[in-house]
C-alpha cells in the first residue's frame, strides 16, 4: 500500500510537471476550457435570475374580479358562495381597496401621484387562483366571472410572465444543449492533448514498458493530468463566474428593484463552485482515460 | 532459469526468425547467444522478455511459461529480468541517476531506498561522480553502463544483453565484459547476445550458435 502511495504521488508530481513543461500551452488550454464551462454555467445562472424574477413576479396565474363600488359585505357573502361552487376556482383571496392602495403606495413607489388624488380610486377585489394552469381555460374562467353580479371586471394578466416562462423553459433547452456540447468539446480538446502528450513521450513510454510499466502505471500520470488540468479549468471557470456575477449582483438587484420585486439575485455558492471543479476534474479524467488508453496501451 | 523448448518464432509477413530452437540457461550461468545478423539472435531476447510470443513451443523463465502469460502478468515477468535492449534506450532528457532510477520507481521503491540503490548501481559500473550529467554528454561505453546499471539496480537474477558491446571500441567493450562477468560471479544468470566472436573468444563461456533460426549442433 505504501509503495503504491509512493508511485501515486510520484505520478502527481509527474503530471504536475508536464503542466509546467509547457506553460503557454497549458494556459491556453485551460483558458478554452474554462470559457467552455462558463458559458453553459453562466447561462443556467441568468436563468435563474429569471425564474426568481418571475417568482417573485407571480408566475402562478391569478384573475382579479373587481368589484363595483357599490358592493356591501351581503354581497360579497353571495359572491364567495357563488365562488366557491364555481368549477375552475381553486382559491380567492378579497383585498379590500384600503389594502390594495397600501400595498401600491409601497410597492410602485407612486406615493406621491396617489397622495395627490382626492381618495382611493381602487375598489374591493378579489385574487382568485384558478385550478388549472392552461391560458385559454384561464381566459375562459375569466369571462364566466365577468358575468357575475356586482363583479365590475376580470382582469386576467399574468399572460405575459407565462410567456417569460416558456421562453425560459427554451432557454433552459438551449443552456442544455451548449453544455452537452461543450463538454464533448472539453473531453475532445482533453484527449487531443493526450494525444500529444503520448506522441512526445512514446519513447519514454516504450523504455517504461520494457522496463516492467503496467498499462495502468503508463496511464496513470495522463490521467492525473488531465484530472488536474480540469481542476485548474474549473478553478478558473468559477473565478471568472463569481467575478462575473459579483459584477451584475446590483444590475440584478437594481432590476428586482425596479419592478418593486423582493429578494435577491441568485448566485454561485461554494458548493456550486466546487461542482463546477468535481465536474471539470471528472471530463478531464475521462477525456484523458480515452485518450490513454487508446495510445498509451498501443 | 530459461528454457526453450522446440521454440518457433514466425513473424506477421511470414519471415520465419526461429525453428525448434531448444536449450536452458541454468541458474548464475554466462551463455553467448551468437550468430551472423537476421539468425534471430533478437529474437531469442524478445520472446524471453515477454516482448514477442512464440509461434509454438514453450519458453519458460523461472518455470513460468512466457507464451500463456495473460498480458497483465508480463511486466512483472519483466520486473525480474535485466534488460539491456536497443529498444530500451537511455531517456535522454533525463540524467543518469534518473534513468538508474526509473525501473525502481517502477517498482515503487521508496525513493531514499531507490536512491541509495541507483547510486550503488552506478558505482558498480564505475559512474560515480555522474550522476547528473545527461547520457548525451557519456561516451558510447559509459552510455552502455548506464544501460547495464539501470538493468541491475533492482536486482534481477536474469541479465538480457543484446549486443551489449555494438559500436564500442574493444577496450570500452572488454570493460563492459569484465563488468557482466563480476555480476556472474555473485550468482546473475546472463545471456549475451552478440556477433562479436573474438570477445566471446577473450571471456570464455558457453556459446549457442544460430543458423538462419536454428541452432547450430
Amino acid at each position: 500500500m505504501r509503495s503504491w502511495l509512493m508511485v501515486q504521488r510520484r505520478l502527481v508530481v509527474d503530471a504536475l510537471q508536464r503542466l509546467g513543461r509547457s506553460p503557454m500551452s497549458s494556459l491556453l488550454n485551460i483558458v478554452v476550457l474554462a470559457t467552455a464551462m462558463c458559458l453553459p454555467i453562466g447561462g443556467y445562472l441568468l436563468l435563474a435570475n429569471v425564474e426568481r424574477l418571475l417568482g417573485n413576479a407571480g408566475a402562478e396565474p391569478e384573475i382579479s374580479l373587481l368589484l363595483a363600488p357599490e358592493t356591501g359585505s351581503k354581497d360579497r357573502a353571495e359572491l364567495e358562495r357563488v365562488l366557491r361552487g364555481t368549477a375552475g376556482v381553486r382559491g380567492f383571496l378579497l383585498v379590500p381597496r384600503e389594502q390594495a392602495l397600501a400595498d401600491l403606495q409601497r410597492r410602485a413607489g407612486l406615493a406621491d401621484l396617489l397622495e395627490g388624488l382626492p381618495g382611493n380610486p381602487l375598489p374591493d377585489a378579489y385574487v382568485l387562483r384558478p385550478a388549472s394552469g392552461n391560458p385559454a381555460e384561464i381566459a375562459a374562467l375569466a369571462q364566466t366571472l365577468r358575468g357575475l353580479p356586482k363583479v365590475s371586471a376580470a382582469v386576467y394578466d399574468a399572460e405575459w410572465t407565462q410567456r417569460l416562462q416558456s421562453g425560459v423553459e427554451a432557454g433552459r433547452f438551449v443552456v442544455l444543449a451548449l453544455g452537452l456540447m461543450l463538454a464533448v468539446a472539453m473531453l475532445a480538446i482533453t484527449f487531443n492533448t493526450i494525444r500529444m502528450q503520448v506522441l512526445t513521450d512514446r519513447a519514454e513510454i516504450a523504455v517504461a514498458a520494457l522496463l516492467g510499466a503496467t498499462p495502468g502505471y503508463l496511464r496513470r500520470p495522463f490521467l492525473y493530468f488531465g484530472a488536474l488540468q480540469g481542476v485548474i479549468s474549473g478553478l478558473f471557470a468559477w473565478a471568472i463566474l463569481a467575478l462575473g456575477f459579483a459584477w451584475l449582483r446590483g444590475r440584478i438587484a437594481t432590476l428586482l428593484g425596479e419592478f418593486a420585486l423582493g429578494g435577491s439575485p441568485v448566485e454561485l455558492r461554494l458548493g456550486d463552485g466546487l461542482s463546477i471543479v468535481l465536474f471539470a476534474a471528472c471530463l478531464g479524467w475521462v477525456g484523458a482515460w480515452l485518450s490513454a488508453r487508446q495510445y498509451a496501451a498501443a | 532459469m530459461i528454457v526453450f523448448s522446440e521454440v518457433s518464432k514466425r513473424y506477421p509477413g511470414g519471415h520465419e526468425a526461429l525453428r525448434g530452437v531448444s536449450f536452458a540457461l541454468a541458474a548464475g550461468e554466462l551463455v553467448y547467444l551468437t550468430g551472423h545478423s537476421g539468425a534471430g539472435k533478437s529474437t531469442v531476447l524478445k520472446l524471453i522478455a515477454g516482448i514477442e510470443r512464440p509461434s509454438s513451443g514453450t519458453v519458460l523463465v523461472n518455470q513460468q511459461n512466457v507464451g500463456n502469460l495473460r498480458p497483465r502478468a508480463i511486466p512483472f515477468l519483466r520486473r525480474k529480468l535485466g534488460l539491456i535492449l536497443p529498444e530500451a534506450r537511455l531517456l535522454f532528457d533525463r540524467s543518469v541517476l534518473a534513468n538508474v532510477l526509473l525501473p525502481l520507481q517502477i517498482a515503487g521503491y521508496e525513493p531514499l531506498e531507490a536512491q541509495r540503490r541507483a547510486r550503488a548501481a552506478l558505482d558498480k559500473v564505475g559512474l560515480q561522480g555522474r550522476e547528473r550529467a545527461l547520457p548525451m554528454t557519456l561516451s558510447g561505453g559509459e552510455q552502455q553502463r548506464v544501460a547495464i546499471a539501470r538493468a541491475v539496480v533492482a536486482r534481477p537474477s536474469i541479465l538480457l544483453a543484446d549486443e551489449p558491446t555494438a559500436n564500442l571500441d574493444e577496450a570500452q567493450a572488454s570493460a563492459i565484459m569484465e563488468i557482466f562477468r563480476s555480476f556472474n560471479q555473485v550468482g546473475v544468470s546472463l545471456l549475451v547476445a552478440t556477433h562479436d566472436l573474438h570477445l566471446a573468444e577473450r571471456f570464455p563461456a558457453r556459446r549457442l550458435v544460430l543458423e538462419a533460426g536454428r541452432l547450430a549442433p
